[in-house]
């Protein structure tokens, strides 16, 4: 794991610590935060591939 | 956070009590994921432990892997945009991408499922496939 990876994950999860303590969960989960964000990787790697396309 | 808040006071104790045992328990808990989010520290006679996930949970097993994906797909794309990576390569790349990440998915579907091990080194062979492309 790199340092930037590291800190990702942290602060994913501090992020998630905040939602579950805010929400009275007793449980934290990253999953849905690490999809989210690979999603919008992944659109933003179609709109470049797009974009190249088209020059 | 009652595992967090725990393992912060096993920490504290610690460190009061016995500093210089504490180097080693630290030192492995950003080294390896998975395993090492877990950390002991002996005090004296008596021990504590504490963890950074829930026993028996795998998302803490493919983060690591899901940020590098993450990773190779912003690098791939910047990478394109600068024109230094053929739209036939981003292709590639965004297509195994894909098949990173459906394996990642399914090695680890939610926080009470136990690791596939089997599919994230899949995963794993694949991230290491589309870092080779973007050297």
């Amino acid at each position: 794991m790199t340092p930037e990876q590291a800190r990702a994950i942290a602060k994913l999860l501090s992020d998630a610590a905040d939602r579950a303590d805010a929400a009275g969960e007793p449980e934290v989960s990253i999953l849905p935060d690490l999809a989210a964000l690979d999603d919008a990787a992944r659109a933003e790697l179609d709109a470049a591939i797009k974009a190249a396309a088209d020059r | 956070m009652k595992t967090l808040t725990f393992f912060a006071l096993a920490l504290l104790v610690a460190c009061t009590q016995a500093p210089a045992q504490t180097a080693t328990p630290l030192s492995g808990l950003s080294a390896v994921p998975g395993a090492a989010q877990a950390g002991a520290a002996r005090s004296g006679g008596a021990w504590a432990v504490g963890t950074l996930a829930t026993t028996g949970t795998c998302e803490m097993d493919v983060a690591a892997d899901y940020t590098a994906l993450i990773s190779h797909r912003h690098r791939a794309a910047r990478l394109l945009s600068q024109g230094r990576m053929t739209v036939d390569q981003a292709v590639t790349v965004q297509a195994q991408a894909d098949s990173a990440r459906a394996d990642l998915d399914a090695a680890c579907p939610n926080a009470a499922a136990t690791l596939d091990a089997t599919k994230r080194a899949r995963a794993r062979a694949t991230l290491k496939r589309i870092a080779a492309i973007l050297e």
